[in-house]
């Protein structure tokens, strides 16, 4: 069933456009290639390709594309981080995260009977969204085609209609009784679209028009700006235009980060980049190219190095423009050295003792060794975040690799699949609130502060070899997003895997939310046996392949040149190419 | 056969309007909906019984004790296990069963039909849906079913072996035409 929606859906698409593009769920090409959660939108990004657009024009078209025919997991009122490579050396990573309304605070919740995690699902649960100001922040970095152009097939799906597939369908099961309430108009006359559905949006192609028209812009200081701020004060929610007037994308230098001779280049806080890159680092004191992909022991050091980084990351990451942080002694090679020595090769961490187990990366930050600081016995005490926060498997991800050697790794979000299910003008709001603390603590760093950007567990990464990209990666997937692009570097660089088989093996999560071990059922039993007897690892299990542990698309430049993209087994991506 | 029985009914609707006077409604109303299973089917049964105007109270986790018979034309059970509904309900499938078979029996003992309905279609198949679907198929009258739902035949098998009328639809909108049918 879903092959044949798939290829209905490509069918359809191809019509719709009259391309000449080329897609599959893994493809190879020389021309470029773009890799997204739905055929749709990887189709429309190698079309931009194959007219001429570059990866940047690419990845706007991509990001409005997927918007519309993903309402679930991402769109204008939604929010993200870009990581991106020029071929003539620049980077750049853009920060586009919802931030807090002013008016969002704890009292103010408190003074209407209300915590966060009864008012993320609500119109209060929406940040002001980063998601047209990052597309503008990022056009003008390096677009080549008018905006318009990179508009208009995100328009021609939202007013002509695309098939509703299986995951669309099925996130809107599972969340009926609050898109009933909240989103009746996005509804089909009240009940649920199904998958095979010719689904339209005519509001959305309004407001995109609308935008064309009056600029990205508007959604911030003009007639949108206005509705949005009319909506939340009838819904009760918490932005205001003065909100979006002060929003701004951030555009910095990505972080960087080496593995094994290879260069990371990753997103700032208070997304995941120093997450991953302080991960990477522990493990590249294993010898992991030792063992296959499936051997326990290979296994169980991955899932510790992964534990303590989240440890330290819910330690530690937050907003930058709100928190200090040690974050070049968190990347240091020597904090590494200092985790990896917590990790035992006889036994896993207990979890009732995870948060024994935090790391002191301040002393690291003066780049001190690891012997110096253990030496010296030096702990401070760190306030630490032991609420845990859970995190759906929403959001999504695309990746672009053009001829000439522009890449993009993009994620966009609305939080949880539909955000806090409020609609408006043909798309949702986010639920970002959902990423504060849920109270109050002195020292946490991510207490509800008006203006601040939630910590979040995004990743998009650009993996260089000797000044070339070799590979473009992302994923969504909430808490398991961490989990998900280690094993694929891991698959990657230490195993010398391809990149179709790194997106289909089956996946296991760490991290300080998962009082088990969470694995895909298709790994061998003697590998379950294994882990749980001998490591001590309680493991629940998932069918494969799960939804649950992220959908990656990604793309690898291979050494002969050759370009080749895979979309996300787990979520009906597509990976689509020019034929010229 | 499922083809015949899908014509057969479809004729069968089609002719109400034309013998309206001497056949009138299949089903009386005010109708009582709920869950067995706690997947969203329910509340959309209850969204098409609103749309078609049909007089009908719609309760999820009620259980039979709470349910006045005396008051109620015709039972509607949508069935559709959803661990996310019943782990919100705090009950397992085995309770949610218990529950509901709870009220198909009060129905029986007050002589009020019960139509099971399989509304979310192939998605919403297996092994607890179709656990709960059994345990409820002794006291069921009608069955309404998605056709995506029977690709193995199992609700077909079901009509067959108990000699329950069954519809086929294809679409969740098609139900309405369904509902106006039965009840109006």
């Amino acid at each position: 069933m879903r092959k044949n929606l798939l290829v209905a859906m490509i069918v359809v698409v191809c019509s719709v456009m009259a391309l000449s593009v080329n897609t599959s769920q893994t493809n190879a090409s020389s021309f470029g290639m773009v890799a997204a959660a739905n055929p749709y939108a990887s189709e429309v990004g190698a079309y931009i390709l194959e007219i001429g657009g570059n990866a940047v024009d690419a990845a706007i078209a991509v990001s409005f594309a997927i918007g519309v025919v993903e309402p679930y997991a991402s769109g204008l009122g939604g929010e993200g981080y870009a990581v991106i490579a020029m071929a003539d050396g620049q980077q750049y990573a853009i920060d586009f995260r919802a931030a807090a309304p002013a008016m969002a605070t704890y009292e103010k919740l408190t003074e209407e009977g209300l915590r966060i995690s009864t008012a993320h699902r609500t119109a209060r649960g929406a940040c002001v969204p980063g998601t047209l100001a990052g597309v503008q922040a990022i056009y003008e970095l390096g677009a080549t085609l008018p905006l318009e152009t990179l508009m208009e097939p995100a328009i021609r799906l939202a007013r002509e209609g695309f098939i509703v597939d299986p995951t669309f369908a099925q996130t809107i099961a599972d969340l009926y009784d609050a898109l009933l309430n909240n989103a009746f108009d996005f509804l089909d006359e009240g009940l649920a679209w199904e998958a095979g559905q010719l689904y339209k949006n005519p509001d959305l192609a309004d407001t995109l028009e609308h935008l064309v028209t009056h600029g990205l812009d508007d959604f911030y200081t003009g007639a949108l700006a206005d509705a949005i701020e009319a909506f939340m004060i009838e819904n009760d929610g918490y932005i205001r235009k003065e909100d979006l007037e002060s929003y701004r994308s951030f555009v910095r230098e990505p972080l960087h980060g080496t593995y094994r001779g290879y260069d990371l280049y990753v997103p700032h806080p208070p997304v995941s980049g120093p997450h991953l890159i302080a991960t990477m680092n522990i493990l590249e004191h294993f010898n992991l190219s030792a063992f296959t992909w499936d051997d326990p022991l290979g296994i169980h050091i991955i899932h510790q190095a992964m534990l303590l980084a989240d440890l330290d990351r819910r330690t530690y990451i937050s907003d930058p423009d709100f928190h200090d942080m040690p974050i070049m002694g968190l990347m240091s090679k020597e904090f590494a050295r200092s985790r990896a020595m917590e990790i035992s090769l006889k036994q896993a961490i207990n979890p009732d003792n995870f948060w024994d187990f935090v790391g002191d990366a301040y002393p690291y930050e003066d780049g001190k060794t690891y012997v110096e600081v253990i030496l010296e016995s030096l702990m401070q005490e760190v306030a630490t975040a032991q609420e845990e926060i859970y995190e759906s498997p929403s959001t999504t991800n695309f990746t672009i690799i053009d001829g000439d050697g522009n890449a993009v790794s993009w994620v966009q979000t609305v939080s949880s699949f539909w955000g806090n299910t409020y609609y408006m003008n043909g798309f949702f709001f986010n639920n970002q609130l959902q990423n504060y603390a849920g109270t109050y603590r002195p020292g946490d760093v991510i207490n509800l502060t008006p203006g601040m950007r939630p910590r979040t567990t995004i990743c998009p990464t650009i993996i260089k070899k000797d000044g070339v990209v070799r590979w473009v990666l992302g994923t969504p997937g909430g808490g398991r997003i961490m989990s998900t692009m280690t094993q694929m570097i891991v698959g990657l660089i230490d195993f010398q895997l391809p990149i179709e088989t790194v997106v289909g093996l089956p996946k296991y999560a760490a991290g300080t939310a998962f009082r088990t071990l969470p694995m895909e059922d298709t790994f061998p039993e003697s590998t379950f046996q294994f882990l749980s007897e001998v490591f001590g690892h309680n493991i629940s299990l998932y069918s494969y392949p799960d939804l649950y542990f992220g959908g990656p698309n990604i793309i690898s430049r291979e050494t002969s040149g050759m370009i080749v993209g895979v979309g996300s087994i787990r979520r009906d991506g597509a990976a689509s190419a020019p034929e010229k | 056969m499922k083809k015949a029985v899908v014509i057969f009914a479809v004729l069968a609707l089609m002719l109400v309007p034309i013998f309206a006077e001497e056949v009138g409604p299949f089903y009386d109303q005010p109708i009582f909906i709920t869950s067995a299973g706690q997947s969203p089917g329910a509340l959309q049964m209850s969204v098409l019984a609103r749309a078609v105007q049909l007089t009908h109270v719609f309760e999820r986790v009620l259980s039979a004790e709470e349910i006045d018979m005396s008051d109620i034309g015709t039972v509607i059970i949508v069935a559709g296990a959803s661990g996310k509904g019943l782990g919100a309900a705090g009950i397992d499938t085995e309770v949610e069963i218990a529950r509901v078979l709870g009220i198909v029996e009060k129905a029986k003992e007050s002589e009020i039909p019960v139509i099971l309905v399989q509304l979310e279609g192939a998605p919403r198949r297996g092994p607890s849906s179709d656990q709960i679907v059994e345990a409820l198929i002794p006291f069921t009258d009608f069955l309404i079913v998605k056709l995506d739902a029977d690709e193995d035949g199992f609700f077909t098998d079901i009509h067959e072996e108990h000699e329950i009328p069954i519809l086929f639809f294809e679409r969740t909108n098609d139900v309405r035409e369904i509902l106006r049918n039965l009840f109006l």
